[in-house]
């Protein structure tokens, strides 16, 4: 049972296609594994219609509708590639897209510590990666410059008196140090999402940063 | 064709007067059996009904007809041959979507572009799309609707809200060049036919949530379409949107149960 959801401003964001790749693939990983936020999401897409239905109409060019029945001709042919068959029982589907496969398909990068992980997708905005805790190791403490998602996908870890079990996902901003530690008896792997460079509160770890890339 | 405004209002004849109050009349008389809003009605009207399935749809089917001879009367009717077949005024969107999927039926397909691709493209600009812009996107989440129809699922989600969806990957793909993951597909195809109940429950909740947003206070129903069309990131988003989402939420979630009761 899924115990930590997402707020509504993020899923009516993703619905409405304003946020960043990165945190949208979060919140597709988490509805994949989540009925709760699949039903929230789908109602927020059913508000997405009915605003479309009210919204003020622009007029089309002329010869439009005749333009739209040419580009149907053309790409009549075009097919609809096959779906990926998705059978890792780790990774949603989603996220088995950025990585190519199931677990054995990522190209992790040790960070130290035992810690590894691996950049999904990375731009301007935000940026997205896997974690690889083992259990009983805390990621050092840190801030946010802005915000993290992390979603478990296997394993569990605890942030103060939080418990995060898969499907499960922290959200961490400006306000929150947060150290994660990985609990119980598998390693814990986490989808995360940043959209700024963390600060880490001590000297160390503030040298390693360029290399965590985090 | 189909407006009142512009320099066409200026000069409305008399016939152009009755024509407009038996519109105003029988758009208001539709609007309140759900789906048919008076744009829908005109585009309907204009053209030419040529059949009616059923008695219980012969006086629909009769002032269809006497407006579209008004219509065209006043030079307003296209009259074209490329769209013959438009029925009674109780076609619902997912027929039209239907005769799309299983005859590729360009009238029909023509009925749901002059609805909705006016309406994608002000929401495309409002996103920040140059005009031109916005006409190729929406030409293309047209041809999308066309080439997906048959993905189409109307016990699942309304048209309006499919619609959105594929403006919205479109508006994703064109205008911010990322890529849009989505959640796990869930094996929905498994029923053959949907079950008509479930259509039209959740068309109604649809209408009931387009009517929501249509009363909300002019600020409020401002800041629902920034969330939307605009680029509001999440952190501005006010959560409280003053629209009831319980009950659509209670369907979408009873739908989901029942799926997954059947995939055990």
């Amino acid at each position: 049972m899924v115990k930590h959801h997402l707020p509504d401003a993020l899923l009516m964001a993703y619905a409405a296609g304003n946020l960043p790749e990165a945190f949208s693939l979060v919140i597709a990983a988490q509805a994949s594994l989540c009925d709760e936020a699949r039903v929230r999401l789908e109602a927020f897409d059913t508000l997405g219609g009915a605003v479309l239905d009210q919204a003020e109409p622009v007029a089309m060019a002329a010869g439009s509708l005749e333009a739209t029945l040419a580009l149907i001709a053309a790409s009549q042919a075009a097919q609809i590639p096959a779906p990926v068959q998705h059978d890792c029982a780790v990774l949603p589907a989603p996220v088995q897209d950025y990585v190519g496969g199931g677990l054995d398909k990522i190209v992790w990068r040790s960070a130290g510590m035992g810690v590894k992980q691996a950049i999904l997708s990375a731009s301007d905005e935000a940026t997205v990666r896997l974690l690889y805790i083992p259990s009983g190791v805390t990621i050092p403490d840190h801030t946010h410059g802005g915000m993290e998602l992390t979603l478990v996908l296997q394993g569990a870890f605890e942030d103060g008196e939080d418990h995060f079990a898969r499907g499960d996902v922290e959200i961490a901003d400006e306000s929150l140090k947060h150290t994660p530690m990985a609990v119980g008896p598998e390693d814990c792997i986490c989808l995360a999402a940043t959209d700024a460079r963390l600060k880490f509160s001590g000297l160390l770890p503030r040298l390693a940063q360029p290399f965590l890339q985090i | 064709m189909n407006s009142f405004t512009g320099p066409r209002a200026n000069r409305m004849t008399l016939a152009q007067k009755y024509l407009k109050f038996h519109v105003k009349r029988e758009a208001s008389a539709w609007r309140g059996k759900g789906v048919w809003t008076r744009n829908k009605f005109l585009i309907q009207a204009a053209r030419c009904p040529v059949e009616y399935p059923s008695d219980e749809k012969k006086p629909l089917y009769q002032r269809g007809c006497f407006l579209m001879l008004v219509l065209r009367s006043v030079g307003l009717g296209d009259g074209t041959a490329t769209v013959t077949k438009i029925d009674s005024q109780e076609q619902s969107w997912a027929d039209l979507m239907e005769r799309i999927k299983t005859r590729q039926d360009q009238a029909a397909f023509a009925a749901l572009f002059a609805h909705f691709a006016p309406r994608i493209k002000g929401f495309l600009i409002k996103s920040g799309a140059s005009e031109s812009l916005a006409e190729e996107c929406t030409q293309e989440a047209m041809a999308t609707l066309w080439h997906k129809a048959h993905l189409f699922d109307p016990s699942r989600a309304s048209l309006s809200t499919w619609v959105f969806t594929i403006a919205r990957n479109k508006k994703t793909d064109m205008l911010r060049k990322q890529r849009r993951p989505e959640p796990e597909d869930l094996p929905w195809g498994q029923e053959a036919e949907p079950d008509q109940a479930d259509v039209l429950e959740l068309q109604e909740e649809s209408d009931r949530l387009s009517k929501a947003v249509a009363n909300l206070p002019e600020k409020q129903r401002h800041l629902v379409e920034k969330a939307y069309f605009g680029d509001m990131s999440h952190s501005e988003i006010a959560t409280e949107t003053g629209i009831p989402l319980g009950t659509i939420k209670s369907r979408i979630r009873l739908a989901l149960e029942r799926l997954r009761h059947e995939m055990k």
